[in-house]
């Protein structure tokens, strides 16, 4: 990857300098978000049409129910020229002829490959076409709180620990009062899919397998075990009796409520501007070994768009060094390509980048692959969290939960 | 010149009566149109793609009645109805009563009866999110205010009302209640206060005592009243949706799944669309059955002359 910053095609590196500088008309961009990322891509189109004096970016933000308004724009035929869709749902709109077809794009400008961690591209890879581009990643860690561990007098774990010694520290970290109440947690616990994919990926589990869901498998189930086992242990509060608080996890651990917490790294700018004690963010523990699951946002063009050579001259400079910079800036993603990974302006601290540059050997699972291009992932993502919350409730074993969940895809499904 | 002739006076090539016709017409053609482009298109066009597999992306294809077949089979629908029907049958007795008891209690000449009347009111204008958060604080098993206080009072251990399958379902309908009660009350005042002055004297000189004088003159007499609410509660009920949407998004399982519920997860989250028409098309049946028989059973206990 290269590129500086400037604003005529001398003084970058950026390979689609010249031919933006020849390109003229308009293309609408949908993305999702929060107010803070609208600013941050609104200087991205800003600084593009620095050198794309002819182009117009008519920048699409919509703040919440993203899905369901692309999905409305989609079926009235109406799609943008360029949109975010999230590695599930990129099968939906490319069986429904809605995505262009990247390859030819991706010759023209080979900066978008090079250097690309291994496996990213697949998720937007359907049967050897690339119809939609990783724009980045974020990798799973557990941030811890620096202070409580000094005050249980417990020491600060390294990249290398394992399962055991997060259940044990969790247990430590606990302060419960003789009533039983709870003032701080160890951990916490999310129903989540990046969740549960990253605990069965570090056990190895193949838990979706020749088109079947396969969470009943003894991997599966061990990695699905850790989650229950700290909160029956009562290290971790249930995923419900959060929410019933109207609240999150990651508030929990911003008001040091909870010592560890597992999440991806979009928590960075609130637990900057918001923690007012010494936290870091260290690998997940590992179990048999390590899996980080892939959780990103997937950049589509439009088959319909009438100037996809401008499309994909966005495309380009988003993803050059000069875009991508703008983006990290925030710590709200990780860039998808190596080079980047290891410098510190794109992976900026705090917390150390370790964890996140580690986290980039082990990304992705095959279970999640497959999954992703069922196009059934969102109806079993709901089964999952239905049953899991169930177990993570105390009304049924996590065994039940998991044997009922295959049940119930494998008979309607993936049958 | 008498009135019909009047009518039948030409004004413009139009008598006055073909006029007033046409005005009634133009009136009426308005709310007839919006109701049919924005109501009875959409419900036909709905049970039309509930023959479909239509994932809003692809163009539909016709499967014959294969999402009525597969509905017939969803565990999670039937689990989905079963919740629904025990909503019904707890959400509305539960709604009905407090509304009419509230009736009845401010149905009396006392002083800052017009206070307790904005007060039982006031829930009702408050937006259902803000409710439904709040109830979710005051549900909450480790920090909310309800387990304060059965703990301090009674020493009852916390109960998880929200994520106890036993209790969520019930939590959610007692915070409905809360939310609309006033708003029957005031149906039920408006009722209760239009019956004749006079019949309460007559029944004061016949020295009736209070509990004959509300089963035999004030229930007889607001049952239209009655009626219109439980028709419209049923109706409602069998609706609902957000409150599960915010409170509890369905679970712990699927505790707190009804039909509405599950119906938008298909339509928006699994982009089966066919197959939410065909679970739209089930409850409209259901509903209109319901509702019937509600009709044909109170209808005949309905007076509507005092």
């Amino acid at each position: 990857m290269s590129g500086t910053a400037g604003g005529s095609a001398e003084n970058t590196s950026w390979e689609g300098a010249s031919k933006a500088a020849e390109l003229s008309g308009k293309v609408t961009y949908m993305h999702s978000g929060d107010d803070y990322e609208r600013e941050m891509y609104a200087n991205v189109f800003k600084s593009y049409q620095k050198y794309a004096p002819n182009v117009e970016i008519e920048q699409m933000y919509v703040p919440s129910d993203y899905s369901t308004k692309l999905k409305t724009l989609a079926t009235a035929d109406n799609l943008p020229d360029l949109f975010w869709a999230s590695e599930s749902t990129v099968k939906d709109y490319n069986d429904a002829g809605m995505l262009a077809n990247m390859n030819d794009m991706l010759a023209e400008y080979p900066q978008l490959t090079e250097d690309i961690i291994d496996g990213v591209l697949d998720f937007g890879n359907i049967d050897g076409n690339q119809v939609a581009f990783p724009k980045d990643w974020t990798s799973y860690v557990m941030y811890i709180n620096r202070d409580l561990f000094a005050e249980a007098g417990v020491e600060v774990p390294t990249n290398d620990w394992t399962v055991e010694d997060y259940k044990e520290i969790a247990a430590k970290l606990t302060q419960k009062r003789d009533d039983g109440t709870v003032d701080v947690y160890g951990t916490a616990v999310n129903n989540y899919r990046a969740d549960w994919i990253n605990w069965m990926g570090n056990y190895g589990a193949e838990w979706f397998k020749d088109g079947k869901s396969n969470l009943s498998s003894p991997e599966a189930l061990e990695g699905l075990k850790v989650m229950s086992d700290v909160i029956e242990a009562g290290s971790a509060p249930s995923p419900g009796s959060v929410s019933s608080t109207g609240d999150s996890e990651d508030r929990l651990f911003i008001i040091g409520k909870v010592a560890m917490y597992p999440s991806g790294r979009w928590v960075i700018p609130s637990f900057r501007s918001e923690c007012d004690f010494e936290w870091e963010a260290l690998e997940m523990p590992k179990g048999t070994t390590r899996s980080c699951p892939f959780i990103c946002s997937m950049v589509c063009i439009s088959d319909k768009s009438e100037n996809k050579d401008i499309a994909a001259n966005v495309l380009s400079y988003q993803m050059s060094d000069e875009g991508l910079k703008l983006v990290m800036e925030s710590a709200l993603s990780l860039p998808v390509y190596s080079d980047l990974m290891k410098d510190e302006s794109f992976v900026n601290t705090p917390p150390s980048a370790d964890a996140f540059i580690n986290s980039a050997e082990y990304l992705g699972s095959s279970s999640q692959l497959a999954v992703s291009k069922t196009g059934k992932w969102a109806e079993y993502n709901s089964m999952i969290v239905a049953a899991l919350s169930d177990a993570f409730e105390g009304n049924t074993t996590i065994e039940e939960a998991v044997s009922k969940i295959d049940e119930q895809a494998n008979s309607t499904l993936f049958n | 010149m008498s009135k019909v002739r009047l009518l039948n006076k030409k004004t413009g090539g139009l008598t006055l009566k073909q006029k007033e016709a046409a005005t009634g017409i133009g009136f009426i053609l308005l709310p007839l149109i919006s109701l049919a482009v924005l109501m009875y298109y959409p419900i036909i066009r709905s049970f039309f793609i509930s023959f479909f597999d239509w994932n809003l992306l692809s163009d539909p294809v016709f499967n014959g009645g294969e999402n009525y077949k597969t509905l017939m089979k969803d565990e999670v629908f039937f689990q989905s109805l079963k919740n629904t029907l025990h909503w019904v049958v707890m959400y509305v007795p539960m709604s009905v009563i407090t509304s009419f008891l509230l009736a009845l209690l401010l149905d009396r000449k006392l002083k800052g009866s017009g206070f307790f009347r904005t007060m039982y009111y006031l829930p009702v204008v408050c937006p259902i999110v803000v409710v439904a958060l709040l109830f979710v604080w005051i549900y909450n098993t480790d920090y909310g205010i309800l387990n304060f206080i059965l703990k301090e009072l009674f020493h009852i251990d916390p109960i998880g009302w929200l994520t106890d399958t036993r209790y969520s379902l019930f939590a959610i309908a007692v915070m409905s209640v809360w939310k609309w009660a006033g708003y029957n009350m005031l149906i039920f005042l408006a009722a209760l206060q239009g019956i004749d002055e006079s019949l309460y004297e007559a029944a004061a000189l016949d020295g009736v005592k209070p509990m004959t004088l509300l089963f035999k003159i004030k229930i007889p007499l607001v049952m239209p009243s009655i009626y219109f609410v439980m028709l419209t509660a049923v109706i409602d009920a069998f609706q609902m949706f957000t409150e599960i949407f915010i409170m509890t998004k369905g679970g712990p399982g699927y505790s707190t799944y009804t039909v509405s519920y599950y119906l938008w997860s298909n339509a928006f989250e699994y982009n089966k669309m066919g197959y939410a028409c065909a679970m739209a098309a089930v409850m409209f049946v259901i509903i209109m059955v319901v509702t019937l028989v509600q009709n044909k059973l109170m209808n005949k206990k309905v007076q509507y002359d005092a």
